[in-house]
């Protein structure tokens, strides 16, 4: 006979036993997924075409990320543009007076953001050949769009980092790091990249398997982008100053010179933008404006037109308004409108700019001629100028400098990078005796911290 | 758990009680000690067995004991544990409590359903009381423990109505996981979450997305609790103490025991406070002496309104309001020996020292407790809490708005003042007009949340010397947050980027609810034996989601966010499952040697393997040497302690994402920034402790000191990559980091006479951390030049970096250097209280020595070239303001002050109504009059603002070393209460 105390104890360890149990199944399903974001292996094992075409578009963002980037932070250092941001000051503190530190507010300048789309592209790359759904050319397409976009990314960093030198190899094991390679080889790693997207564009078939935004109109096929390629390319071989080469590829890129209209000059690949939600707008827009302003000398210095009037490419990207703003002691009043709203596309690159080349290529080898032609139907159809005629004997690299700070103004940051080009960064103005010019941004101070030993780049640059 | 089954046992248990062996009956009463007052709810045991009863309420009691001589073990909150002789023939027994001042005799929790007593436990925790509690009102309880506890770090990031505090205990626990204490309510895990209110997108501090919520200065949600309902707080301090909770537990354990009913006749009590508050820090700013100064300031514009005889105090303007402010709070509490209730209400309306800023809360509680049987007992609480606020427009900005940014900026020439036909002048100078700014900027918030706890004891079975009891125990934490930030097109800054007006309207819900199966085993094999062991499970969940949208460019002057012509939208969620197993064994022998063991076993899916038990064990031992030198040393406590908590990774971090966005249309991944580490698990806290604790002088003061150490291994580090990877941080578990400090906390009565009292408390803490192991190259958490975190193998985890201009060969260079440490060198808190008659005042010091802070605030009036001694000149005859903003950012140090303050917390001058004023009240017992402050008065170096302001981060985001930067926070404020408090 059991007693009633056992008989107890065995219900409550049953008791016990059950309740731990119910607990125990009430959390098997303890793998909870992420909610918020797709994970990368969408993009590993096996890839869906879908996720692929996606991420293409993802490196559209990425290009697009460091537009504000080229165009203001290089456009200070080349005193195009301004920032005043009262809220602020090191937009001037750190772009002007300096020293530009690894540390320091001015020294990323866009190196995580082109790292970040190159990490993209090389998955993707990793990812075309696993993707069931691709035919053979659209695979080849695909990666012929991907490595332009990477030697596109190599191009904007060499510009920012110059003689310092950049990285080219993004590992897929992010635990091993690239290494810096030199200027001249950064170039030629780009240019090579440039020439391997040209073959696969070429065996890419007729359409590309992903959607490309309106801002490469007329550039959405493995064809019509080669176009795109190409003048890209010919950017680097007028960096290298390798005039002969860039005859060649700005051949094979869309250089028109047939019509003479607005519309024609502006052709070319666009960074674009929306309102709408998880779209981002056009960063160089300031409506009021409340921190971007032009430099004043960009209205001052541009030429005047026969009837006395400036230069249209000035008249027509800024404008002297009531609003004033004084940050650290520099002042500007000049609003930029080169973007007409917070919408307005980004030239990637366009066929002014191509024209341009194609004078400083025939300039570089000596045909003034030509590079006269070239120049003059800029200064006429963009400028509104006087041509300078075949008869100019002035200094043409003063005149290609002149037209490209105005034709492709708040556009890229050029004109810091052309006059680094030619040795004339001396030429810059300083608002204030304490400002200086600096030649190049240090390598970030995260780069340099995972090196040793420390890459040439990492050091402080007082600048002149 | 089915209830039938629960059900059925119970009633089988109540039918099959086993009868004892009793031989007489004995009666007594149990009284205060003095008044003589009868003490209801007193336990009284037979000492060496289970058999005990309570005292009713009238104090008297009966009880069954064994033949031949006993000794009766009494015990009841807040009085001393107190032992009666009742000799063999006795019938009748007369048992005086006296007062537990020192608090030596109150129940800490040691295990997930079991307590011991103070005088034997082995692990210092702090406790703090309702008494000590309420002495001056707050707006968040964290508030209330300001310089009470050894050891723990409490600063208030923003002096904005609502509150909004982060606590450190103990020191660094982790680099990058959550830092914030696990609050649990009556066995209930509550949120503190910090959710951000949206004015990001006014204020653009960092970046322009609605997402974006780091600089917000937000509130913790811990501040909806009301601070009158709670009976105890219990702050486990180390891993030992802590090990209970597992991998939730290395940031501390903060346990709030709410109020239950006792027995008898209704028991009212009311708080009424009415106060105001006061600005507690003033900047004062540059008077312009020549229209020359005001122009290199601010530009040849500055000119036309340059006025030397016009000097406006935008301080005063801005900061100026003397709110009224009230609280009343109403408690009853009663009931019978089987159902007990307490119930509570709150009004609570609070105005800043910012015109249109405030912070109301109201809320209903009710405990109830029942007896369902003789061995039943089901207690339930809920609590319905309703927090509304609004806070203006504060913090670090980068669109020319924030109020307190905006004022750095605006010289006093200036005359903004709202003129006679209600409109505001144009601010020429900078983007904003804040006095317009306060006047129309919206920024409401309003918390609905609702906790229910549930506990069902079950005395299952006892025979003499067994017990076994089932302990269930849960609840819930439900809570709605809605956030709507509306800035009116007619802000001077909203046209500045073509798109006037924004809103923002944020919702956000957050459930957490557990459940707790125990069964404990307590047994008395001798008498002077007492071992207690436990077995049980802990489930809980957490969701949280998240959806806010925004909208600019308002059409029509409406708030809502679809009048914008462009709109943002951004939603998040997170589900977290945590599962854990208990078990431990407490030994008493002769009360005076205790020794523990336990250990917990946590799994989560926040873990890289989800099915992985982490185990957390814990040992102590205490042992008491009683009457060594009675009155002098009455006793003293030598006690050990081992314990292992965890950290969780927080939710996502296991996860490498693909980040979403769009451009023109189409839809685009890109590979996130943020690398995972597949097996990443909680960080492991491995703690030492000892101490020792002393009883004095009659035991009119005690002594309480603790050494630790903890090592910190698996710690995660979101280590920053080289960005050339095309990563910038990879999340992982790797470090290793120790942490060695002491604590020292005393009380003491030295006067305890009927018309004069003296007492006083002390508490000091410090404690020093060093990375021991880090597997990775140093990093950085932030830019040196602005200053940042080194993480850096065998340096402290706070070390503060910034940059410095130090002569080399071939000129000055700019070089990071060590500027200090983050982390305060050490805190204390001081309180006295002397009472003569019915006149008592009281006055809590509290004290941070050292520890560094980024004066941002400061550094921006000196930027606007507007800084009160702006004019002054340094040695070579710069002016000094020019000098700091030209050099600072090669000399962070200028802008890094030493944060150590001494601040007057608390001071009441009570007055104890005497009876003969309350004879016409027949029915109030008690009624005090109180005049009350909070943060009267500082002594502090650091310039700008209040050192304990943070403008980065909230309670949960992963910046637990680095919380250095003050930078136009809402100002603090002293303030003042008159209370009256009534009991009938």
């Amino acid at each position: 006979m059991r007693t009633p105390s056992s008989r107890i104890r065995r219900v409550v360890t049953l008791g016990t036993a059950a309740a731990l149990i119910t607990a125990f199944g009430a959390c098997k399903e303890s793998t909870i997924p992420n909610f918020n974001t797709p994970n990368i292996d969408g993009l590993l094992g096996n890839p869906d075409a879908a996720t692929v075409n996606t991420t293409v578009a993802g490196l559209l963002v990425g290009l697009r990320a460091n537009v504000g980037t080229w165009a203001t932070s290089l456009g200070i250092l080349g005193r195009e543009v301004y920032n005043l941001d009262p809220a602020d000051p090191r937009n001037v503190l750190g772009f002007l007076v300096g020293p530009l530190e690894p540390g320091g507010f001015v020294a990323d300048v866009g190196w995580s953001a082109s790292y970040r789309d190159l990490r993209t592209a090389a998955t993707i790359l990793d990812a075309v050949d696993k993707v069931s759904a691709y035919t053979p050319s659209q695979k080849s397409a695909t990666r012929g769009f991907v490595k332009t976009i990477m030697a596109q990314e190599y191009v904007n960093q060499l510009r920012v980092r110059d003689t310092l030198g950049i990285v080219v190899d993004v590992p897929s094991d992010p635990t091993v790091l690239g290494a810096f390679v030199t200027k001249d080889s950064g170039f030629k790693r780009a240019a090579a990249l440039f020439d391997e997207a040209k073959a696969d564009l070429l065996a890419g078939g007729t359409a590309f398997p992903f959607a490309l935004t309106s801002g490469f109109a007329g550039f959405n096929t493995p064809t019509t982008f080669l176009r795109v390629n190409r003048a890209l390319r010919a950017r680097v071989d007028i960096y290298r100053a390798d005039w002969a080469t860039a005859l060649v590829t700005l051949g094979e890129s869309f250089l028109s010179t047939s019509s003479t209209g607005a519309a024609a000059l502006a052709t070319g690949a666009y960074h674009v933008y929306s309102t709408t939600s998880g779209d981002a707008l056009n960063p160089l827009f300031d409506a009021a404006p409340r921190a971007l302003f032009a430099v004043p000398s960009f209205l001052t210095e541009a030429q005047r037109r026969p009837d006395g009037s400036p230069d249209l490419r000035a008249s027509s990207k800024a404008l002297v308004t009531a609003v004033s703003v004084t940050t650290q002691g520099v002042s500007s009043n000049v609003k930029i409108i080169a973007y007409a709203s917070n919408v307005a596309p980004v030239p990637i690159i366009k066929n002014e700019e191509l024209i341009l080349m194609r004078a400083e290529a025939y300039n570089g080898l000596g045909n003034r001629a030509l590079a006269i032609q070239d120049l003059d139907f800029i200064r006429v159809n963009s400028g509104g100028l006087a041509p300078l005629g075949a008869g100019f004997a002035g200094d043409l690299v003063s005149e290609i400098l002149y037209n490209r700070r105005y034709s492709l103004f708040d556009e890229y940051g050029h004109r810091w990078v052309d006059l680094r080009r030619y040795g004339r960064l001396a030429t810059l103005e300083k608002a204030l005796p304490t400002h200086r010019i600096f030649p190049v941004v240090p390598i970030p101070v995260d780069e340099c911290n995972q090196r040793s030993p420390l890459p040439k780049g990492c050091i402080n640059i007082q600048g002149f | 758990m089915k209830s039938t089954r629960w059900w059925a046992a119970a009633l089988l248990l109540i039918v099959a009680s086993p009868a004892l062996a009793q031989s007489r009956t004995i009666t007594g009463t149990v009284v205060q000690e003095g008044t003589r007052a009868a003490l209801s709810s007193a336990q009284i045991r037979v000492k060496g067995t289970t058999t005990g009863t309570t005292s009713r309420d009238n104090g008297t009691f009966t009880l069954q004991v064994p033949s031949g001589p006993v000794v009766l073990t009494v015990r009841r909150l807040g009085h001393p544990q107190t032992e009666v002789s009742v000799g063999a023939s006795a019938s009748t027994v007369d048992i005086v409590l006296k007062a537990d001042i020192l608090k030596l005799d109150e129940v800490v929790i040691t295990g997930q359903a079991s307590g011991i007593s103070r005088r034997n436990l082995a692990t210092s925790v702090a406790s703090v009381s309702a008494e000590e509690m309420t002495k001056v009102t707050t707006q968040s309880i964290e508030n209330a423990f300001q310089g009470k506890i050894a050891g723990a770090q409490i600063s208030q990031s923003t002096g904005a109505p609502g509150g909004g505090n982060r606590i450190r205990i103990r020191g660094i626990s982790s680099i990058l996981g959550s830092a914030q204490p696990l609050y649990v309510v009556d066995g209930v895990i509550v949120s503190d979450v910090a959710i951000g209110s949206g004015t990001n997108k006014v204020t653009r501090a960092a970046g322009s997305a609605i997402s974006a919520v780091t600089q917000e200065n937000p509130d913790n949600r811990i501040a909806d609790l009301n601070p009158n309902d709670i009976q105890n707080i219990e702050v486990l301090k180390g891993s030992a103490a802590s090990a209970i909770y597992g991998s939730k537990a290395s940031g501390g354990v903060i346990i709030i025991t709410t109020k239950r009913g006792d027995p008898g006749a209704p028991k009212f009590s009311l708080q009424q406070n009415v106060g105001t508050a006061r600005l507690a820090y003033k900047n004062r700013s540059r008077k312009f002496t020549s229209v020359a100064d005001a122009t290199t300031a601010l530009g040849a514009v500055a000119a036309q309104y340059y006025d030397p005889n016009t000097f406006v105090d935008y301080e005063d303007l801005l900061y100026g309001e003397h709110p009224l402010n009230s609280e009343t709070s109403l408690g009853v509490s009663g009931g019978t020996e089987n159902t007990k209730y307490f119930a509570s209400g709150l009004m609570r309306q609070e105005s800043g020292i910012v015109r249109n800023t405030f912070a109301n809360k109201s809320g209903l509680r009710v405990n109830l407790d029942q007896r369902l049987g003789s061995r039943l007992t089901l207690q339930v609480g809920t609590q319905v809490i309703r927090s509304s606020n609004d806070r203006g427009l504060f913090g670090n900005d980068n669109a020319g708005n924030s109020i307190a940014y905006t004022i750095t900026k605006v010289p006093s020439f200036l005359d903004l003042r709202r003129r006679p036909d209600d409109s505001f002048p144009v601010n020429p100078l900078y983007n904003s007009n804040p006095l317009q700014t306060v006047d129309l900027f919206k920024n409401t918030e309003s918390v609905f949340r609702s906790i229910t706890t549930a506990r069902l004891t079950l005395d299952a079975w006892s025979n003499g010397s067994q017990k076994l009891q089932l302990i269930t125990y849960g609840g819930a934490d439900v809570l709605n947050q809605k956030n709507l930030i509306f800035s009116p097109p007619a802000l001077q800054f909203e046209p500045l980027d073509g798109l006037p007006g924004t809103s923002a309207a944020s919702y956000a819900d957050n459930t957490q609810s557990n459940v707790n199966l125990n069964a404990v085993h307590t047994w008395t094999p001798r008498p002077s034996i007492g071992i207690t062991s436990q077995i049980g499970s802990q489930f809980e969940r957490r969701a949280f989601g998240q959806t806010r949208t925004s909208g600019q460019n308002l059409l029509g002057g409406l708030q809502v966010v679809t009048s914008g012509t462009i709109r943002d939208v951004d939603e998040s969620r997170l589900e977290v499952n945590d599962f854990g197993l208990f078990a431990q064994t407490e030994m008493l022998w002769n009360e005076k040697l205790l020794f523990t063991v336990g250990a917990r076993a946590d799994r989560s899916s926040n873990n890289g393997d989800t099915k992985k038990f982490f185990v957390f064990p814990k040992a102590s031992a205490s042992y008491r040497l009683t009457g060594l030198r009675p009155g002098l040393v009455d006793e003293v406590k030598l006690r050990a302690a081992y314990g292992e908590t965890g950290n969780q990774p927080l939710y996502g971090q296991k996860f490498t994402g693909l980040d979403l966005s769009s451009i023109g249309g189409l839809g685009a991944f890109r590979v996130g920034t943020t690398r995972a580490s597949a097996d990443i698990r909680p960080e492991r806290q491995r703690e030492v402790e000892g101490g020792v604790d002393a009883a004095l002088f009659g035991s009119r003061a005690n002594l309480e000191i603790t050494g630790f150490q903890r090592n910190i291994s698996d710690l995660l580090i979101t280590r920053t990559l080289a960005p050339s990877t095309g990563y910038s941080a990879e999340v992982s578990n790797g470090a290793a980091m120790r942490v060695r400090g002491l604590e020292v906390s005393a009380s003491a009565y030295p006067i305890q006479r009927n018309t004069l009292e003296w007492s006083t408390r002390f508490n000091y803490g410090m404690n020093r951390s060093l990375i021991t192991s880090l597997p990775v190259p140093s990093f950085l958490l932030g830019a040196p030049q602005v200053g940042a975190v080194k993480i850096e193998q065998g340096k402290s985890a706070t070390q503060l970096i910034g940059n410095d201009t130090l002569p080399q060969p071939g000129g000055r260079v700019v070089v990071p250097v060590v500027m200090g440490d983050g982390s305060p060198s050490w805190t204390a808190g001081w309180s006295n209280e002397v009472r003569v008659g019915a006149i008592s005042l009281y006055a809590l010091l509290d004290r941070q020595q050292g520890g560094m802070l980024a004066a941002g605030t400061w550094r921006h009036y000196d930027l606007g070239q507007n800084s009160v001694d702006y004019d002054e000149l340094t040695s070579s005859g710069q002016k000094l303001g020019a000098f700091r903003t030209s050099t600072y950012l090669q000399v962070t140090r200028i802008y890094y002050q030493d944060a150590s303050y001494t601040k007057l917390r608390e001071v009441t001058l009570g007055w104890n109504i005497p009876p003969r004023y309350l004879s016409s009240f027949t029915r109030v017992s008690s009624a005090k009059l109180s005049l009350t402050g909070r943060n009267l008065k500082w002594w502090t170096d650091f310039r700008g603002g209040d050192p304990e302001a943070q403008n980065f981060g909230a309670g949960n985001v992963p910046d637990a070393v680095q919380r250095n930067r003050e930078l136009a926070a809402y100002p603090a404020s002293k303030s003042f209460w008159l209370n009256l408090s009534v009991g009938f």
